[in-house]
């Protein structure tokens, strides 16, 4: 019987294949060429402009205060049952205890302070990028003249508007992007994580962090060394402003040319095909939460070191 | 057919960000296979290894990334 379910799922899924492909080329006449911007759009609420992409960093922060909150409810009220997790208790514990022993494998005792931050990092870039793959984001908004370049015409179904593949001068608003396909999100969680690494660093070492940066003892003990090492400090000192960059380019980019792929490969053929790359999506979007903890605790783990610990 | 300032700049965007992924591309390949061969052979450091290999990935990639910003400055600002 199992076996029967397994072959039939697998014919279901090639017939899927077969007439996507055939109609995909075809649909194509009927599908919309999507409208790729880079700055976030912005929403009209009301007498406001939004930016669809705070929208979506607010939907995310509710999923995750709600997720929580609802999932400690048993132990912040102090009840009995929360010594014997279940339902939604257990998921938080299960993801909480695996990213604590996760990063103190790579931390060591010195994760205790820094877990708060580096699990905040990791759980809100989670899902900030999952939520970009539910129906809905970056599809239903409000439509509006085009600012700049080509648009498309407009179809009346019922009290709904539908672009159409015809040239004319509208375009789509969404009302709903994930936050990290917008620049200004990266760059601020990158700023946020390289100013914590500092914190930590003279939290651990006291003020002497800063020789790491303008090293004036290797200068004065004198010799070439100390010349090189003075040198060292102030590559060390760029690499803290290049760091900024990377973080923030390396989300942002991952992220925003994920939404350009799915936009893109849904357009070109919008049946069967797009769940794969949903699928990559998920992946990508993890890995990238997962680097960005990772990374942020390592850069914390060399700040914290102390520099003369090595020689 | 006079090539205008637009297509230098889809040209030299396409060519910074194509150009730019090669090393980095080559780069993170060498680590996966550093990385899958170090966990062939020591099956209990996987979690090190791991966590290392993405280290490792995410320097190389930051080189991309790099290119990836020229071409968006090529792109939208230029």
């Amino acid at each position: 019987m199992k076996r029967v379910g397994t072959v039939l799922a697998v014919i279901v899924l090639i017939g899927l294949c077969a007439f996507s492909c055939v109609i995909g080329p075809l649909g194509q006449q009927w599908v919309v060429q999507p409208h790729i911007q880079m700055a976030a759009e912005m929403v009209p609420i009301g007498s406001v402009k939004v930016p669809n992409t705070l929208i979506g960093l607010l939907i995310a922060d509710l999923v995750l205060i709600g997720l929580f909150l609802a999932g400690t409810r048993h132990i912040r009220a102090g009840r009995p049952e929360a010594m014997v997790p279940r339902g939604l208790q257990n998921l938080v514990e299960t993801i909480y205890e695996f990213l604590t022993n996760f990063l103190r494998g790579i931390l060591g005792e010195r994760a205790e302070k820094m877990l708060p931050l580096l699990i905040t990092f990791f759980l809100f870039i989670l899902v900030a990028n999952w939520i970009e793959l539910f129906p809905g984001f970056d599809t239903v908004g409000v439509i509006e003249h085009v600012h700049k370049g080509e648009g498309h015409a407009v179809r009346q179904v019922g009290p709904l508007l539908f672009l159409t593949h015809e040239k004319g001068e509208y375009m789509l608003v969404p009302f709903l992007r994930a936050a990290n396909t917008d620049l200004n999100v990266p760059l601020a969680l990158a700023l946020i994580s390289v100013f914590m690494t500092q914190v930590y660093g003279v939290q651990a070492l006291g003020w002497g962090y800063f020789s790491r940066f303008i090293n004036i003892k290797a200068l004065t003990s004198g010799g070439f060394m100390g010349v090189m090492n003075f040198l060292v400090g102030l590559l060390e000192t760029l690499s803290e402003f290049t760091k900024i960059i990377s973080f923030g380019f390396r989300l942002f980019g991952n992220i925003f040319a994920g939404m350009v792929l799915l936009l893109v490969i849904s357009s070109l053929v919008p049946f069967v095909a797009p769940v794969v790359f949903y699928i990559l999506e998920l992946f990508v979007g993890a890995v990238q939460a997962l680097v960005f903890m990772m990374l942020t605790a390592a850069f914390t783990a060399v700040a914290t070191a102390g520099h003369g610990e090595h020689h | 057919m006079e090539i205008s300032k637009e297509v230098m700049k889809l040209l030299a965007a396409a060519l910074a960000i194509g150009l730019g992924a090669i090393g980095p591309g080559i780069g993170i390949g060498l680590v996966g296979l550093g990385g899958a061969q170090a966990t062939g052979r020591n099956p209990e450091a996987s979690g090190t290894i791991l966590t290392n290999m993405i280290l490792a990935i995410a320097f190389a990639e930051a080189v991309a990334i790099y290119a990836l910003v020229v071409a968006l400055i090529l792109l939208f600002v230029a």
